[in-house]
């Protein structure tokens, strides 16, 4: 009878033995994950970065305006050109 | 026999396991003592010991907030670099790691091996600095012994020049040094966290075990400042700066609904991603530190104070004659003899002699009583560093005619850029005053605090249409879009005895749609040179362009069209 309780007891304490090195191991990779997409989020936030940098260099309003000036031979319209549609 | 040859050899038998017991007690006893029984040179000596050799804590850093223009363009921005730095004890000083790391740093393998040699004894030395990451990473895939890469930030301006001066910058640490960078680096700055890692012998991470602290990132600044406007008054203000070369100039732009500023450009301006060849003086932010005697601009502001005391209508007529006043031992000229002028006129005219004439008669403390409601000789508590307050003078007598006379027409104090277009968007507003924002604002209109009577404002900006007019000092700042009203101004510098014959500041201050005020802008011109120095030839054309551009960015409708139309009796009006 009082076998039975040890044995019990045995096999409840290696159980949780095991839970807790599996858990301790879950922790470990799970940690490493972590650390790994906190990389990876670094690294596209420098692309983020990069490309905003890129974009705001191409699409500097001076470099727009003298584009679309010289390239294109756009204008701002004048008051001649302007009609005023109202109801 | 042989039984008894056994028995008489038993006690071997004994003593050999009796000796075992010992030996494996004694083993389980210097266990225990090592792992469970805490001695003074126990488990947690030991430990403490073994983990002073490898787990280290490293600081995780924490970027720096954005700052964006109200569309959410961004003007500046931290993106991550890497610095190489080498342990000299550690490091192994190859031919092959030499000739990388020299590279690296741009020197000769020479310098590099004798700046080495300097530091033999130090276990940091900075190879090179914020460089970029995939060159980082090629140097550290060398593998070279004691060299390491970590990570830092480093603040990027995509908009260069542009805003350089609001914008300000950081050091190579990313803490703000000037302008918005420092009035907000509490708010941008964030706060680094911490996270244990396991080393080994050479300082390389091996394992990250656990975070102590998570950053904490910085937050980011979402500026009142238009970028598409700014960009047109920086053009603008540049362009006119180098025409007429002036020593330096300023455009500011707020609006007239929620006292945000739009734009404040300034010149000469630098770029904030190269500042090796930096002038200090073009880090200023002239439109808020900057202060000079407004002139001329100041008399739609006295002209208020007349209109209030209710001896004065935009129709009652002033003589002029003879063309000069003289009051006290000083004589007051005009360009030339007006006759007589209505007030309107002499707005329009900016007649010198009328304006003295109607501050004599009204006194000094109406108009002073007007320019103190209208923020002059205060800061305008924009929370921008180095922002000056102006000056404004304070009497223990009774003030001289002289002083009145003067101050009427716009000297005797010194203001901002900024504190003019505010007084000028308060005229524009009907009145109501309200606080300059540096930051967007989430609301249409901001309640303000009233300073003029609508009445009186509204005439005031009324008169002010007849400036631009034919006749007016202020034709070149007419746009072709949109009605517009304003004053112009042309004050002298003050050199080193008294005010100089040949210095001038080249100003204009207006409103438009004159109809329906949306934008309140100044232009500050510093010493334009040459003959063309008047406010009314440099300022009020740049007053005109950045105003019609601003406008129709805002898409504000064209009001000079609309009016035409509705004097045609053309089918397009309402």
């Amino acid at each position: 009878m009082t076998y039975r309780v040890q044995w019990l007891l045995l096999i409840l304490v290696v159980i949780s033995a095991v839970g807790v090195e599996y858990m301790a191991h879950q922790s470990r990779s799970h940690f490493g994950d972590l650390q790994r997409l906190l990389r990876e989020e670094e690294d596209l936030r420098a692309d983020w970065g990069r490309l905003h940098l890129e974009m705001s260099t191409w699409g500097a309003h001076a470099r727009i305006e003298k584009l679309a000036r010289d390239r294109l031979v756009m204008d701002v319209p004048g008051m001649d050109n302007i009609e005023v549609i109202s109801q | 026999m042989k039984k008894n040859t056994a028995n008489a050899f038993q006690w071997r038998y004994y003593l050999l396991g009796f000796a075992l017991v010992v030996l494996f007690a004694l083993l389980i006893g210097r266990a225990a003592l090592l792992q469970v029984i805490d001695t003074e040179r126990g488990h947690d000596f030991l430990q403490r010991q073994g983990d002073l050799r490898s787990v280290r804590n490293l600081t995780v850093p924490a970027t720096r907030g954005v700052i964006t223009d109200r569309n959410g363009d961004i003007l500046a921005m931290s993106t991550p670099v890497e610095s190489i730095w080498i342990n000299p004890r550690h490091f192994e000083a190859t031919d092959k790691a030499v000739s990388v790391l020299a590279a690296l740093a741009g020197e000769s393998e020479k310098n590099f091996r004798r700046r080495l040699q300097r530091n033999s004894q130090q276990s940091f030395m900075y190879v090179a600095r914020q460089i970029n990451p995939e060159r980082a990473r090629q140097v550290i895939s060398h593998r070279f012994r004691g060299v390491h890469s970590q990570t830092e930030y480093k603040r990027f301006y995509p908009a260069g020049d542009v805003v350089s001066q609001i914008i300000g910058f950081t050091d190579i640490a990313d803490k703000g040094q000037e302008a918005i960078e420092l009035a907000y680096d509490g708010v941008l700055a964030g706060l680094p966290g911490k996270k244990q890692v396991l080393k080994d012998l050479n300082g390389n991470v091996i394992r990250e075990i656990a975070e102590i602290e998570a950053p904490k990132q910085g937050s980011d600044i979402r500026l009142a400042l238009d970028l598409r406007l700014q960009y047109v008054a920086q053009r603008e203000l540049a362009a006119t700066v180098a025409k007429f070369g002036a020593k330096a100039g300023s455009v500011v732009l707020i609006d007239v609904n929620t006292g945000e500023l739009l734009a404040m450009a300034n010149q000469p301006s630098f770029n904030p991603n190269n500042r090796a060849n930096m002038n200090i003086n073009y880090v200023r932010n002239r439109a808020m530190t900057d202060m000079f005697e407004p002139g001329s601009t100041i008399k739609p502001l006295s002209m208020v104070a007349a209109l209030r005391s209710g001896k004065y209508t935009p129709s009652t007529v002033v003589d002029t004659n003879p063309g000069y006043l003289r009051v006290e031992r000083k004589v007051f000229p005009d360009p030339v003899n007006y006759g007589v002028l209505n007030v309107t006129k002499i707005l329009a005219k900016s007649s010198q002699v009328g304006m003295s004439k109607v501050a004599l008669d009204i006194g000094n403390e109406p108009i002073r009583r007007v320019l103190l409601d209208l923020g002059f000789g205060q800061s305008t508590y924009s929370g921008f560093p180095g922002e000056s307050s102006g000056s404004f003078p304070v009497y223990d007598r009774e003030p001289t005619g002289i002083e009145t006379a003067t101050m009427s027409f716009g000297y005797g104090f010194a203001v901002t850029p900024v504190q003019l277009a505010s007084a000028y968007a308060t005229l524009a507003s009907g009145g109501i005053k309200r606080p300059v924002s540096l930051l967007k604002v989430d609301k249409s209109v901001v309640e303000g605090t009233r300073v003029i009577e609508e009445s009186v404002a509204r005439q005031v900006v009324n008169m002010l249409r007849d400036v631009i007019k034919q006749g007016g000092t202020g034709t070149k700042a007419a746009t072709e879009l949109y009605g517009v009203a304003g004053k112009t101004g042309t004050a002298h510098k003050v050199g080193p005895g008294g005010y100089a014959d040949s210095r001038y500041m080249a100003l204009f201050a207006g409103l438009a749609p004159v109809d329906n005020p949306r934008i309140a802008a100044v232009v500050v011109i510093d010493e334009p040179g040459g003959d063309n120095y008047h406010g009314g030839q440099v300022a009020a054309p740049v007053f005109s362009r950045v105003v019609n551009d601003s406008l129709r960015i805002l898409n504000v409708k064209p009001t000079t069209l609309l009016a035409e139309d509705q004097v045609g009796g053309l089918a397009y009006a309402h």
